[in-house]
C-alpha cells in the first residue's frame, strides 16, 4: 500500500520559504497570489493491506520523525 | 579540569577542532561515536556544529535518537551539564531536552558572518566567568537559525532568565531587526533549560579561540568550565 504523508507548516508559524515564494510569483506577474507555503511530501510504501493500523503507524512515523508536532501538522493520504 | 566527552556525528564538522581546545586548556577530552550507548565517566557532553546526518529531514531530526542520546538524555535528566553549539542546538531541541526549533533563516540563506551577542546571565556552566551584559563578537554560520518557540515558553525564558545571548549591535543594543542577522525569536542566539544544566548557543564560539582565527571570545566560555 502506498501512503503519501504531506507535512504542513502550522498557520501561526512563519513560512519563510512560503513567504518568498509569494513575493517572487508576484514579482513574476501572477499578482492573484494572495498566500503561499511549501511544505514537505513523504511518499511511503507499505508492506500491509490494513488502512486503519497504517494510518496509526504513519501517526506514530510522525510523531516520533517525520514531523515536528509543535510547529507543523500532517494529512495521510493513501493511494 | 574537567572530563569531557564531544559526541561525533557523521556530518558534525568540529569535534577534533573543539577536542585541542579544550586540551589546550587542560580539561581530559574523548571523541564518542553516535553508536556508543553508554557515556561513562563524563562530566561535560558537548554536541559540536555541523550537517549531522546531511540536515535532511530537520536540522537535528535524524540525529536525536541514535544510540548515544539515550545516555545524552539520561545525563542531562540527572542535570549532567550538556552544551550543543548550532548543529548541536538543533539537535538538543529536536530532543525536547531545550524547548523550541531552529528554523532557516527567513533570508534562505546561509549566514556566514561576525555578529555581536549580549551575555544576559552569568548563571551557567559556560557562561559563568563572563560579566553580564558583556558584548562580544563571535562567529555565526548557519542556515537553519531562526530560534522560534510559543509565546507561553518564551515569555517563561526571559522571566526566569533562561536565555543566556540575545543579538545585539556593537553597542550592546538589542534590536528585534537590524541586529538580528536569522530574525531569531525575541533576539534569542543561545538558551539554557529549565534546569540550568544544558545549553544551546548559535555563534560558534569553538571557531573564536585563536589569534590566528582573528578573534579569541569563545576562550571566555570554554574558561568558564
Amino acid at each position: 500500500m502506498k501512503a503519501n504523508v504531506l507535512i504542513r507548516l502550522n498557520e501561526d508559524v512563519l513560512d519563510a520559504a512560503g513567504r518568498i515564494l509569494k513575493q517572487r510569483l508576484i514579482e513574476l506577474g501572477f499578482t492573484e497570489v494572495r498566500n503561499a507555503k511549501i511544505g514537505r511530501l513523504i511518499e511511503l510504501d507499505l508492506e500491509t493491506a490494513d488502512k486503519d493500523g497504517a494510518r496509526e503507524r504513519i501517526q506514530k512515523m510522525c510523531d516520533i520523525l517525520l514531523a515536528n508536532g509543535d510547529v507543523e501538522n500532517t494529512i495521510t493520504l493513501f493511494e | 579540569m574537567t572530563k569531557i566527552v564531544i559526541i561525533d556525528l557523521p556530518g558534525a564538522n568540529s569535534a577534533v577542532e573543539m577536542s585541542a581546545t579544550l586540551n589546550q586548556l587542560g580539561h581530559t577530552v574523548r571523541i564518542a561515536n553516535y553508536k556508543e550507548e553508554t557515556l561513562k565517566n563524563t562530566e561535560l557532553i558537548i554536541l559540536p556544529g555541523g550537517y549531522s546526518f546531511g540536515d535532511y529531514l530537520r536540522p537535528g531530526a535524524l540525529a536525536k535518537d541514535v544510540p548515544v542520546m539515550g545516555a545524552v538524555k539520561k545525563f542531562a535528566r540527572d542535570e549532567g551539564p550538556v552544551l550543543g553549539i548550532g548543529n548541536g542546538f538543533q539537535i538538543l531541541c529536536e530532543a525536547k531536552i531545550l524547548p523550541g526549533i531552529l528554523f532557516q533563516n527567513p533570508t534562505l540563506t546561509f549566514f556566514r558572518n561576525d555578529i555581536y551577542v549580549k551575555v544576559l546571565s552569568n548563571n551557567t556552566f559556560i557562561t559563568k566567568n563572563i560579566e553580564p551584559e558583556t558584548v562580544l563578537k563571535l562567529p555565526l554560520a548557519c542556515y537553519y537559525g531562526s530560534y522560534y518557540t510559543d509565546k507561553r515558553t518564551i515569555n517563561d525564558m526571559e522571566e526566569f532568565q533562561k536565555i543566556t545571548l540575545k543579538y545585539c549591535d556593537e553597542f550592546g543594543e538589542i534590536h528585534y531587526n537590524d541586529s538580528n542577522p536569522t530574525e531569531s525569536l525575541n533576539a534569542v542566539a543561545g538558551i539554557v533549560s529549565r534546569h540550568g544544566n544544558v545549553v544551546g548557543l548559535m555563534p560558534r564560539i569553538d571557531r573564536a579561540v585563536s589569534e590566528l582565527f582573528g578573534n579569541t571570545n569563545g576562550l571566555k566560555f570554554f574558561e568558564s568550565l
